[in-house]
């Protein structure tokens, strides 16, 4: 199945999550009438565009005159409305390419890719700008925010020409991008998080105390959560680790120890953080991990 | 220390490491690869632990090889002597006794080779490997402890006397040979003195402290080599005894050969062991016998004589791991003589006028010693004291009658083979003769006839016949039968239903 037809599969996750908003628990300095709660109050605002209704929109914002005249429901857009600025941040690196030995199961990027453009196209729904930064050693591709309904198909254009490859080093991409993002918005994680380093919770302290809010996908395979694999096998990396021979069944209950006591930590720190984090497994319904992310954000008292 | 090897041919079972060599190889496993994202973390992971599921394949081919080469090297019995004088580290010569047990038990085979076979290779391999200028002597380890061989440095007399002994029916005296053994080392000047004990150790009753008593006592080093190890059977059963008869109630005559065989197992029953007899190498007759636990069992077996030769024979039973228990050998001279039972029935005191007194004279006319025809005498009385069986031909000799109810012995004797004649006179019964022995008598006794003086005497009519009796008169004897008279004869009249055959018949004319 290519990477195109994942998203038009998912098409119906995308319509289900539309019907909720993303609100942000920070307060968005600017417009009142926005969507979101502008840190800067005061401010003016200029009409800027209108948008067809959705449920879930604030009744407020409709234009009664355009409903007569039309017969149609529409809201005005006004400019600080848009103000929440999203940033995706899209792991690419070689780990990030597993591929499941269940063939039936979803690969771990195409999970990732699917995650990401639902992320994107929420956000643009709601009118706010998405970013996307692809990464690995380095940010490999950074698309700017943007806010028109076709930035979704730039978005879209470099989920599916990504190709991980490369090793991961999260701190210095996270700390590059601290330097560049301004002002306050949300920052959107995807990633395995199988990386060597252990200076992640500095940066990501870093990122949360400048007033963004950061929301960590952390994904993985059921493989890499179970270990399935049995007999004496050569495990070759998919970044620049050398390979290792083992028998599985020799290390498989120390494995899955390890792993979970990683999601544990990454749980721990997140909310010490004040970061949101969800841990998804590949086998995980991405609706139902999405959904519950979303409800949660709907009713932060629930968190 | 030195190492020998009752069974060398067991040290080829090391070749059998091909067999684990082999499954290694093809059992190897293709490696299999698998591209992992968190390959670090099974690094870390692995360095931690030390559990492995599965041994590594080259200790479990080690494992297997080592398994298979002890097992040989434990089948081969190995033979350590870890003896502080050396007899073989240094070059001194050496004096040795060698006490070879020769008793019965050293019979018992294990693969085609007595122990006793095993020992005399054993006693031989062990002087070839001593040093120069050695002496040896060899010594009975069975009940005579007897001196098989004087002192001697020639391993060639050793190996002539042993290569052509066998072991005996003798029992295990060890102690006698120890001491024998003791004597013959005492004058001898050579320094190391070694005496060497080959036997079958479960069998000879040794306890636990037998040998180290033994050693407390013998000042030099005594060397204790033991082939009940390489027992891999039980002596089941053992030929006991064998009993010849010949039985001569018949013309052909018989050999039994009544055997009995002994159950050596104390709780289990022997069935349908196979039994032979055998004469001159060859096998006459089979059976089989069952036997119960530690019990003994009777067979007979017969068979018939073919001709009067002196009979070499031997009793079988099949092979267990003591051989010469199974085989049981006997000898007959074939007894030629015809035992007769001639019974007279109007005894006399005075000799020559007995019935039997001719009889006799014609049948054994010279020394007994030169007559195959042994007579035994007896009066109808006695009669029931014999036994009809014991003899090929009984002759009625005018009897009056029999005692009651003999006629029915008289006539299983005559179905069974034996040869009755009756020869009649003034004595008979003729009531008793017809009614009672008609079982036996093909015709019935009509009248008496009896010729006077002045009358021809009754002659016989000799005519040419093919009656087999009459084979024996020929010619001058044939006539001289013609001159025999009889005064006193009887009619006869064939019973009906009868069928008998007469060889001669009377010249009387009215009679005929």
């Amino acid at each position: 199945m290519d990477k195109k037809s994942t998203l038009d599969h998912n098409s119906e996750v995308f319509s289900r999550i539309a019907s909720l908003k993303i609100h942000t628990t920070k307060l968005v300095e600017g417009l009142l009438s926005g969507h979101h709660r502008s840190q800067n109050k005061g401010s003016s605002v200029e009409f800027a565009d209108y948008k067809d209704y959705s449920p879930g929109d604030e009744t407020k914002h409709i234009d009664w005159k355009v409903v007569g005249k039309t017969d149609k429901h529409q809201i005005k857009q006004f400019e600080q409305s848009t103000n929440l600025k999203a940033t995706i941040l899209l792991d690419a690196s070689g780990s990030m390419g597993y591929e499941s030995t269940n063939p039936k199961a979803i690969k771990k990027m195409d999970y990732a890719r699917t995650l990401v453009a639902a992320l994107s196209y929420l956000f643009l729904k709601q009118s706010d700008s998405v970013g996307l930064y692809l990464f690995n050693e380095t940010i490999t591709t950074p698309v700017p925010a943007r806010s028109k309904p076709t930035h979704f198909k730039h978005i879209l254009h470099e989920l599916v020409m990504l190709t991980p490859q490369g090793a991961t080093k999260l701190e210095s991409v996270i700390e590059s991008l601290a330097k560049q993002l301004f002002g306050r918005g949300i920052i959107v994680l995807v990633s395995d998080l199988l990386t060597k380093e252990t200076g992640i919770e500095k940066k990501l302290n870093l990122l949360a105390t400048r007033g963004m809010e950061v929301i960590i996908f952390h994904i993985l395979d059921s493989d890499e959560v179970s270990l399935p694999f049995e007999g004496d096998i050569v495990f070759e990396s998919l970044e620049d680790d050398s390979s290792i021979g083992l028998n599985p069944d020799d290390i498989r209950e120390t494995y899955q120890r390890e792993i979970q006591k990683k999601i544990k930590y990454y749980r721990s720190l997140c909310s010490n953080l004040g970061i949101d984090y969800i841990f998804l497994e590949t086998s995980t319904p991405l609706e139902q991990g999405l959904t519950y992310y979303l409800s949660r954000r709907k009713n932060p008292g629930k968190r | 220390m030195s190492l020998n090897f009752l069974s060398p041919l067991y040290l080829f079972g090391i070749l059998g490491i091909v067999a684990p060599i082999l499954i290694h190889l093809l059992t190897r496993q293709k490696k299999k690869y698998q591209r992992f994202s968190a390959v670090y973390l099974l690094m870390e992971v692995k360095n931690r632990c030390t559990k492995r599921s599965t041994p590594n394949r080259f200790f479990l081919l080690f494992i297997r090889c080592m398994a298979i080469i002890l097992l040989s090297i434990a089948m081969s019995n190995p033979i350590f002597s870890f003896n502080t004088s050396n007899n073989f580290a240094t070059n001194n010569p050496s004096a040795n006794v060698f006490i070879v047990d020769d008793s019965y038990s050293m019979g018992t085979q294990v693969n085609q080779e007595t122990y006793y076979s095993s020992a005399v290779k054993t006693v031989l391999e062990i002087i070839q490997s001593l040093p120069n200028a050695s002496i040896y002597t060899v010594v009975s380890g069975s009940s005579s402890g007897r001196i098989l061989q004087e002192w001697t440095d020639a391993p060639g007399k050793i190996k002539k006397i042993l290569e052509t002994s066998q072991p005996s029916v003798r029992t295990t005296d060890i102690g006698l040979a120890i001491k024998q053994a003791l004597r013959l080392l005492e004058p001898v000047s050579k320094k190391n003195k070694h005496i060497y004990i080959l036997t079958d150790r479960d069998r000879n009753g040794w306890d636990k402290n037998y040998p180290s008593a033994l050693e407390t006592k013998i000042e030099h080093p005594l060397h204790i080599i033991d082939f009940s190890e390489m027992r891999s059977g039980v002596n089941q059963a053992a030929v006991t005894r064998s009993e010849v008869q010949q039985e001569f109630l018949n013309n052909h005559h018989i050999v039994k050969v009544k055997i009995k065989v002994a159950n050596l197992l104390e709780s289990k029953l022997i069935k349908q062991l196979n039994v032979s007899l055998w004469i001159d190498g060859k096998k006459k007759i089979g059976g089989t016998i069952d036997i119960d636990a530690d019990s003994s069992a009777e067979k007979e077996l017969s068979f018939p004589l073919q001709s009067n030769d002196f009979l070499n024979g031997e009793i079988r039973i099949e092979n267990d791991s003591l051989i010469t228990d199974n085989i049981r050998f006997f000898s007959h001279q074939p007894d030629q003589t015809i035992k007769t039972l001639v019974v007279d029935g109007d005894p006399n005191t005075v000799e020559h006028l007995s019935e039997t007194f001719y009889l006799e004279r014609a049948l054994n006319p010279f020394d007994s010693s030169h007559s195959n025809i042994e007579l035994t005498f007896s009066t109808p009385g006695e009669l029931s004291r014999l036994n009809l069986s014991d003899y090929s031909v009984m002759i009625l000799c005018n009897l009056q009658d029999l005692p009651y109810g003999y006629e029915q012995e008289l006539e299983k004797y005559s179905l069974s083979g034996g040869a009755l004649f009756i020869t009649l006179g003034d004595q008979i019964n003729t009531k008793f003769y017809n009614e009672k022995l008609g079982g036996i008598l093909p015709v019935f006794l009509k009248a008496i006839h009896t010729t006077t003086k002045n009358k021809e005497p009754f002659r016989f009519l000799i005519q040419p016949s093919k009656h087999p009796v009459l084979n024996i008169f020929k010619g001058k004897a044939l006539q001289e039968m013609k001159s025999i008279t009889f005064d006193t004869i009887y009619s006869i009249e064939a019973r009906e239903g009868t069928n008998y055959t007469t060889p001669i018949t009377f010249k009387i004319n009215s009679l005929l």
